[in-house]
Order: structure tokens, then C-alpha cells, then sequence
């Protein structure tokens, strides 16, 4: 063996695992955004209008096993988010946008869900998630960034002393194109996954669309 | 012949009215005022109205719903309504003029949401269990019931958790697997759960009452001060606010200063009128006892009866002034000589029709028009004994008439001549008349408050009341008939193509749903529990998990589901509810009711609605307009029986030929009047015809002195002339009330009182001597 194998094995090491290691981890302020955060949210912004397949997983304290969905993921460029749900029996859509969310069963009427003290909260998160108001997030959340080789994470700490419903830890991912993955945790034994399968950016919103998935 | 009055007579004529009047001035004086006269709303309601949703509405206004002030909130950054409300609600409470707390639209929900999910199983269990019991029948399945029913349950819950709303119920389904409030969450109207973004709605309770003057003057000040500072220490800020108080207190001041302003000018045009008809207006002051008798007997006889008076009825019933006044004016204007026959047998008549006349209104539904009737009734009756009396007590000439007032100013030869054009004008008028259509609103009792108005608009608007769509309310004599009455009402509306109707009434049970729960309770109450955990452990489910489901579904028995002690929980539930949610099941006066909504405005009248009385829409406004609605018929019918009173009355007095000659005036007047309006206005009203009926009798009274006067040969008396020309003033001021009802009436009485004297004046206009034509010997003009 090589006199320098062990240093160089080390080096190796230490250069394969920087890979792993994130550059820059951060704590962020939405009111003052550092340059390169700024231009990922507006670069994700900007891919709309989007579409995309997802696949949402829901673990419950009831279940052994969690509940898995699939849907249909739609962004347009106002921020509006809206998931569709098709089933055989019942196709449900949300929608998410700044002032909360709406669903709609069958294409029948929008309905917000009903506004209660423990999921008020936790329906002003999702909303803030899906349309990346950090701002908003940041009111109840301490907002932690990482970026690494392209990808990043946003990971937000709920803050002391909130109000009843307000979820835990909640986590963003992506890519430079697109979000990627978002978690909700909401209490211990209870979270939502929604995994993001590869965009499709700049689509153009058919009116059927545009009728069928937004109000 | 003129027979001497004696001294005695004279003397005793005096004291009779001064004693009258000293004992009415003590009375009156007496009188606590405060609680004797009434601007409440609720003196206008027909209280003892047969019909539920009428007592239901008047328990709604006397109950502490009427105290209730609401507040609309919205921050400059409307991401977080709830920061500067909390602060606003600190500065609500700080002004001590508020019992209870502050709560907004988020705690009433929270309080609706908690308290439903305690009674969850008491109260929807049963309706659910019907709608699982109907799936299983339509089915067909060849299971048992509890079993098909427990692997329901279980399919249901897995179909919820992987829908976008199970997130949202995940805290509870562990107490609720059998998805009892889920489900009801989907059958209420959306807008029990949203509000524009950025706004918050605050209820709060007043300590004293909204109606109590002395409360308004204090709390009104100091809410616009709270509002103005607060808006302007946090700009961008907007309040809000609405409430019975605010109505109250305007209308309140308001009528007090519209009967002042009109009071003023009906004095002034008929102070005008009196100088330039007669010699002696010093004389006047002669009818001023007859004016105050007939106020005093109108008043004292209206509290006797009703215990208080309420002001809108003063304000109408200012018109018993046009009535006394002119008893006044036909006794002492009244020419010496066949006083008996030109004088008290005519003033008699008018006099007593014109009381039998209105006390027809007392056999009516709606109180201020009852309170009318009466009070004219007394008012006349103690004018004409103190126009008797005072008459006796000073026979001279104490008015004397200028001379432009006597005499017959127009003269022609031919009757013809005059019945041609009054035929011709006749006949226009009757074609006025088909033009006519009826309205009645509340709005006529209202004064304009536009932005009182406008801001209340904005805040129900706020709150979900929209004028697309409308809330209906189901009555009963309790909550589960009012149930039973709402499902039949929702099942003949889903038949129709109307939008549904959303509400509580969908989950709320019915006496059918309580004896099949009690039923199956009976029969499988111990087997069932096991079922579902069974079910919930074969789809992969932690039984465990549901400890708390399964811990109140065994304290659960078919004694639960009595109609008792379902009763019981639905009044508790509704006593406990706060906030807007309380229309939700409202109550008041022993009825109950379940209220829906449905985005139908129900502008047209063919509805389901028309075969279900006992429901009727919330809305006070088209309550009470149904409410008058009904009323004007009876009116009609009850001014119908009045027109025949005093015919019938007349004719023992007159004879049938002369009777006719009497009412063929006022009849013609009235049809003058209403074809005109029908030209002009044509959507008339309850007070349009309530003043139908007093012109009728003012005219009547002009119409008796005339046709006495036409027989001798004489013209129209100086009485009626300044009877018709001071009622006319008198009545024309009212019209610019801004009161509408007031308004109505004034102008139609000015419009037949008016139409009546033409006419007199017209036809009376035969050659001097002359007595239908035929002369009459110079010893009896």
C-alpha cells in the first residue's frame, strides 16, 4: 500500500461526504430573505403555470398502515395551488390559495372547510406551504434553509407558545425547477407527505381545466 | 226661532267642560309618561297574532337578542384579523357598558362545534342510523343490519381518511368514527364557516336595554368615540358597528323631531287660514277647550285601554284635531236660528258615525291601527260634548266668518251643468282607480337611516346574509315538531328545482328517527359496539384508538331517545349557543324552530313555501310585510262594515232619499281621491286606506251640513268651508313627512277632504233661495 492511502482514503472520504453536507445552512428571515433564497422562491414562482402528479401519504395514530393517495397537483401563476383527487366514487379538489382553502366534491359547489380552533391553524399552514408564503409561515414557525448541490430545504420549527392547532415541524424540498416534497407533521403519530413527481412547467391552463380544478 | 239659553244652562255648560277637562288635565299630568308612550317596535307587532313565526318573531325582539350590538373588525394587514380585534374587544369590555364577554364570529363557532360534538350521538345518532337503515333496505343486502351497518362504519371511515377532509377531522375521529359531525359539517350552509378574508365579527351583549332611552343616550356616544379613536390610532383599520340601539335611538329622535316640524307648519297654514276667514280670530280661542277635550277623552280612553300609546299613533292620530276643530267650527260658526235641525242633528250625526266608523278598527289584528280607532272614537265623542256644552254656555257670535266665506260664490243655473264635468272627471278617476296595486312594507313606519342602513347591509353581508339568498325558519310548539314540519317542507323542496336547503334540520331527529334508534338500541345495544371494533380491527384499525367512541356509545341507552329528553337537549343545545350561531334554532314566546338557508332569493311567490305555513322566511322585513299585507284585507273589510254602519246609522235620522244625497259626496270624494293617486302613486298601501276611512268621515261630517244647508236653500255653510280648507292644510303637511305611512295618510285625506268641498261647492252652487230647484219661502233661509 501506498505510503499516502490513508490520508488520500481520508480526503476521498471527506470529499464524497461534502456532497452530503449542506453548504449553507441558515436561518431565514422571510421579511429579509438572503439574495439566493429569494431568486429559488421566485424561480419556483416563475415555472407556473404547472402541473404535476404527487402522491400523498397520510399517517394516523388509528391506522396501522398509513393512507396513500394519488392526485394531480395544478399551480397557477397567481399562486393559486389546486389538488385533485380523482376516485372512482368521489373526485374531491382544494384549493389553496392566500385567503385559506376551499374543496369541491364532484364538481359541485367550493366549500371551505369548516372553520374550527384546532384546524384553523393548521388550514392557514397548508395554505402558506403550497403558495410559499414565508411570510406567513414565519409568523408561527422559526424557518431554518438549507441549500446543497442544487437542492434545498426549508425546514420550519413551530414557535413557542402557539395557538391550539398550530402544526409541528413542517419540511419543504426541491429541486431549483420545482418543490419536491412537502411534510406536515401535525401531532406525534400524525403527518401528511405529499411526494412531487417531476413538473410539467409553463403549461397552459385549458378552460376545462381552469373550470374543472380553480374557482 | 232662537229660544233664550239660560244662565243655569250656561253656567252648567261651562263647568261641565272645565271639569272635564281639569280632571282629564290630572290624569294626564299624572301619568308617567316614559312608560306610557311607546316607540317600540314591538307596539306595531300584532303580538297576539295567531300565527307562530309572528310570536316567534316578537320573542326574538323582546329577548336579549334585541340588546345585542355587532361589531365587524378588519385590520389593515388582513393576514391577521385576529391581532387588533383582541384589542378592540379590551377596549369593548373596558367601557363597562357590555355583560358577558365580547365574542366573535371564531368563538361562536368553536362554542356551536363544541357543543355539537358533546351531543353528537344524542342527537345525530338517529337521523344517521335512518339514512345507514334506508342504504341497507335499498341494498338489499342479506346481512343483519348491525352487521351490514358496522362494516359501514368502518368502510366509511376509510373512504374519509383518504379524502382531503380527513386531515382536517383527525383530532376527532377517534370519539367519531361513525363520522357524525363530518357529515353535518357538509349539510350546513358554507357561510356558518367563512368570512372574507381579513374581517372578524364581534357580538356583544348590552347591560341595559336597547330600547330604554336613557341607555341609548349613554352608549351611543360612547361607541362612535371608541370607533372614531380606535380607527384613527391604527390606520388602515376599519370598524363597524349595528344593532336594535342604534335603530332604536334613531327613529326615536327622529319621529320626536318630524311630529314637532309638523305640528309647526300644520299650526302655521291653519293659524293663516283662520286670520283670513274669520273677523274675531281672537274668537278661536273658543275651540281650543273643544280641541283639548277631544284630545284628553281620545287619550285617556286609548290608555285605559291599550295601558299605552304609542307615538307612531299620535302621529296619525294628529288627525283627530281636523275632526274636533270642526265640531268647533260648525257650533260656533254655526248661523242663529233651527239650531236643533241645522245644527245638532247634523253634528250629532257626524259625530256619532264618525265614532262607530272607527270603532270597527278596534275589531282589527295590528295594535297601532286598534289604538287609532279608538282614540278617534273617544277623541270625536268628547269633542262633540264640549262643542255641545261650550256652545250653550256662550250662544253669541263668538266667530263670525269674513264675507268671502259666505254666500255662494259660484252660481249656475243648471244642475246638468255641473254633473257633466263631475261625471266626465268620474270617469277618469274610476279608470286611476284600476291602475291601483297594493303593497304593504314595513318600510312604512320606517325614517330614512341610509347609512344606519348601509352599514347593517354591509355587516350581514359580512356575515353571510345576502340578498341571493334567503333563510327560512321552521316553527313548532317544539323543536322536534318543528323538525318533523322541516322534513317534510325539504322533502317536497328537493322535488322542485330550487336550490337545497342547507341546515341543522337534516341531521336533527325527528320523532320517527328517535323511536328506531330507541329501537335498535333495544335490540342490539350490547352486540353492536362489538361488531364495530371487530370491523375496525379486521381493516387494520388500532381499536384502542377509539377508547373514547366506545366509552360514550356504552353510556348510550334507548332511554337517550325519548322525545323528552331529545327535547331537552336541543333547548339546552340552542341556550347554549352564542353569536350569529344562535338563528341557527331559535326560540321565543313557546315557539320553536329549525332554521335552513337556501341560495333561492324566493322573489316569486310560487314556492314550496305555500304548502308549508309553518315555515316562513327570517327575514322581519317580509314577515311583517305579509303581516300588513294581511291586515289591509281585514281593513277593507272592517272599512266595509264601517261605511255600512253609518249608512245604516244615517238613515233612521234622515231618511233614505236624503241619506243618499249625504253619502253620494264623500263616496264621490273618495273616488276623486284614489283615482288621482292611482294616476300618480299608483302602489298604495295599508295607511292610504286607513285614511280612506277618516276621510270618509270628515267628509261626511262637510257632506251633512251641506245637503241640511242645500234643502233650505241656503249654500254650503262657512263651517264646512273652513272645516275643508284647515283639513286640507292640516292633512297637505303631513304629506311631506318623511314617515311614509304618515305621508300616505295625510295626502290621501287632504286629497278627499279636498275633492268633497269641490264637489259641495259645485253642486251647492244652485240659485240662492232655491231648494233643489224650487224656491223656498224667505221666512225659512
Amino acid at each position: 500500500m501506498s505510503p499516502w492511502s490513508g490520508p488520500t482514503c481520508f480526503l476521498l472520504i471527506l470529499a464524497s461526504l461534502s456532497s452530503w453536507i449542506p453548504l449553507r445552512a441558515e436561518v431565514l428571515y422571510p421579511v429579509r430573505l438572503p439574495p439566493e433564497w429569494s431568486a429559488l422562491l421566485d424561480n419556483l414562482r416563475a415555472q407556473a403555470p404547472l402541473r404535476a402528479d404527487f402522491r400523498e401519504t397520510r399517517v394516523t395514530k388509528m391506522r396501522k398502515k398509513p393512507v396513500q393517495v394519488e392526485g394531480t397537483l395544478r399551480l397557477r401563476s397567481d399562486g393559486v395551488v389546486s389538488l385533485h383527487y380523482p376516485d372512482t366514487n368521489r373526485t374531491t379538489t382544494v384549493l389553496a390559495d392566500p385567503s385559506g382553502i376551499r374543496l369541491r366534491i364532484n364538481q359541485g359547489r367550493w366549500r371551505t372547510i369548516p372553520d374550527r380552533a384546532k384546524t384553523r391553524a393548521l388550514l392557514q399552514a397548508m395554505a402558506a406551504l403550497m403558495t410559499l408564503d414565508l411570510h406567513r409561515l414565519g409568523q408561527t414557525h422559526t424557518i431554518d434553509g438549507e441549500q446543497s448541490d442544487g437542492e434545498w430545504r426549508l425546514i420550519l420549527d413551530p414557535r413557542p407558545n402557539q395557538k391550539p392547532g398550530v402544526p409541528g415541524r413542517l419540511v419543504l424540498e426541491g429541486t431549483p425547477q420545482q418543490v419536491s416534497r412537502i411534510e406536515l407533521n401535525l401531532e406525534p403519530g400524525q403527518s401528511i407527505e405529499i411526494e412531487i413527481a417531476p413538473v410539467e412547467p409553463h403549461i397552459t391552463l385549458t378552460p376545462d381545466e381552469c373550470s374543472r380544478f380553480f374557482r | 226661532m232662537n229660544v233664550p239659553v239660560s244662565s243655569d244652562r250656561r253656567r252648567t255648560g261651562l263647568f261641565a267642560v272645565l271639569f272635564f277637562l281639569g280632571v282629564s288635565g290630572l290624569i294626564l299630568g299624572l301619568a308617567d309618561w316614559d312608560q306610557r308612550l311607546s316607540t317600540d317596535v314591538l307596539d306595531l307587532l300584532p303580538l297576539d297574532s295567531e300565527s307562530a313565526e309572528g310570536r316567534l318573531m316578537a320573542g326574538q325582539l323582546e329577548d336579549a337578542q334585541a340588546d345585542q350590538v355587532v361589531f365587524a373588525v378588519r385590520e389593515a394587514d388582513r393576514s391577521q384579523p385576529d391581532g387588533l380585534a383582541a384589542e378592540f374587544t379590551a377596549d369593548l369590555q373596558q367601557t363597562g357598558l357590555f355583560t358577558g364577554p365580547v365574542n366573535s364570529h371564531h368563538d361562536a363557532v368553536d362554542r356551536l362545534t363544541t357543543l355539537l360534538f358533546r351531543n353528537r350521538l344524542g342527537i345525530f345518532f338517529p337521523t344517521w342510523l335512518r339514512t345507514h337503515r334506508d342504504n341497507w333496505r335499498t341494498q338489499g343486502s342479506s346481512e343483519s343490519f348491525p352487521d351490514w351497518l358496522s362494516i359501514a362504519v368502518v368502510e366509511a371511515l376509510d373512504a374519509f381518511l383518504e379524502s382531503p377532509m380527513g386531515f382536517a377531522y383527525a383530532d376527532g375521529l377517534a370519539a367519531d368514527p361513525l363520522l357524525l359531525l363530518p357529515s353535518l359539517w357538509q349539510s350546513l350552509p358554507e357561510e356558518q364557516n367563512a368570512l372574507p378574508e381579513g374581517w372578524i365579527l364581534l357580538t356583544a351583549q348590552l347591560k341595559g336595554s336597547a330600547f330604554d332611552h336613557d341607555f341609548q343616550d349613554l352608549v351611543l356616544p360612547v361607541l362612535e368615540n371608541l370607533r372614531t379613536t380606535f380607527m384613527r390610532e391604527h390606520p388602515g383599520v376599519i370598524v363597524r358597528m349595528t344593532g336594535p340601539v342604534f335603530f332604536a335611538r334613531n327613529s326615536r329622535v327622529t319621529i320626536r323631531s318630524e311630529v314637532e316640524t309638523l305640528n309647526l307648519f300644520s299650526l302655521l297654514g291653519v293659524g293663516l287660514i283662520v286670520l283670513l276667514a274669520l273677523r274675531k280670530p281672537t274668537g278661536l280661542l273658543i275651540l281650543l277647550p273643544v280641541l283639548l277635550s277631544g284630545l284628553a277623552g281620545g287619550l285617556i280612553a286609548t290608555i285605559l285601554g291599550f295601558g299605552t300609546v304609542h307615538i307612531i299613533m299620535l302621529v296619525m292620530g294628529a288627525l283627530l284635531t281636523g275632526i274636533t276643530v270642526d265640531y268647533g267650527f260648525h257650533a260656533f260658526l254655526h248661523p242663529k236660528g233651527h239650531a236643533r235641525a241645522t245644527l245638532w242633528k247634523p253634528l250629532g250625526a257626524a259625530a256619532t258615525s264618525t265614532a262607530a266608523g272607527f270603532l270597527i278598527l278596534m275589531f282589527g289584528t295590528l295594535p297601532v291601527v286598534r289604538q287609532l280607532g279608538l282614540f278617534v272614537a273617544a277623541g270625536a265623542v268628547s269633542a262633540l260634548f264640549a262643542a255641545v256644552c261650550l256652545r250653550s254656555a256662550f250662544p253669541g257670535d263668538v266667530l263670525t266668518p269674513r264675507k268671502w266665506l259666505q254666500g255662494a260664490p259660484l252660481r249656475i243655473r243648471r244642475h246638468f251643468m255641473i254633473w257633466i264635468p263631475v261625471s266626465l272627471l268620474l270617469a277618469v278617476a274610476a279608470y286611476g282607480i284600476t291602475r291601483i296595486t297594493w303593497h304593504d312594507d314595513i318600510r312604512e313606519f320606517d325614517l330614512p337611516a341610509p347609512e344606519l342602513l348601509a352599514e347593517d347591509r354591509s355587516i350581514r353581508e359580512l356575515a353571510g346574509d345576502t340578498i341571493d339568498r334567503s333563510i327560512l325558519l321552521t316553527t313548532g310548539s317544539s323543536y322536534l315538531e318543528a323538525i318533523d314540519s322541516w322534513r317534510r317542507l325539504n322533502r317536497d323542496w328537493s322535488a322542485s328545482d330550487r336550490p337545497e336547503l342547507a341546515g341543522l334540520g337534516v341531521a336533527l331527529p325527528s320523532t320517527a328517527d328517535l323511536e328506531a334508534a330507541h329501537a335498535f338500541l333495544e335490540e342490539f345495544g350490547a352486540e353492536w359496539p362489538g361488531l364495530v371494533r371487530k370491523q375496525l380491527m379486521i381493516h387494520g384499525y388500532e381499536a384502542d384508538a377509539f377508547a373514547v367512541f366506545f366509552q360514550d356509545l356504552a353510556r348510550l341507552s334507548p332511554a337517550d331517545f325519548t322525545p323528552g329528553r331529545t327535547e331537552a337537549r336541543l333547548v339546552s343545545l340552542a341556550q347554549s349557543l352564542i353569536g350569529s350561531t344562535r338563528l341557527l334554532l331559535p326560540q321565543g314566546n313557546g315557539v320553536f324552530a329549525v332554521a335552513s338557508m337556501t341560495r333561492d332569493p324566493l322573489t316569486d311567490t310560487d314556492t314550496p313555501l305555500a304548502l308549508h305555513p309553518e315555515t316562513v322566511p327570517a327575514s322581519q322585513l317580509r314577515h311583517l310585510n305579509n303581516v300588513f299585507s294581511k291586515v289591509r284585507r281585514e281593513t277593507w273589510k272592517l272599512t266595509l262594515v264601517g261605511f255600512a254602519v253609518v249608512a245604516i246609522a244615517l238613515l233612521p235620522l234622515f231618511g233614505f232619499r236624503k241619506t243618499a244625497s249625504i253619502l253620494i259626496l264623500p263616496v264621490s270624494g273618495i273616488l276623486f281621491a284614489f283615482g288621482l293617486l292611482g294616476w300618480w302613486h299608483s302602489q298604495l298601501n295599508l295607511f292610504n286606506l286607513l285614511a280612506g276611512l277618516l276621510g270618509f268621515c270628515l267628509a261626511l261630517d262637510h257632506a251633512l251640513f251641506a245637503v241640511e244647508a242645500k234643502v233650505r236653500g241656503l249654500p254650503p255653510p262657512a263651517s264646512i268651508r273652513i272645516s275643508a280648507l284647515t283639513t286640507v292644510v292640516a292633512f297637505g303637511v303631513l304629506a311631506f313627512s318623511e314617515i311614509p305611512a304618515v305621508a300616505a295618510l295625510g295626502l290621501t285625506v287632504a286629497l278627499i277632504v279636498a275633492s268633497t268641498a269641490l264637489l259641495i261647492e259645485g253642486l251647492g252652487a244652485g240659485n240662492p233661495g232655491e231648494s233643489n230647484g224650487h224656491r223656498i219661502p224667505k221666512n225659512l233661509t
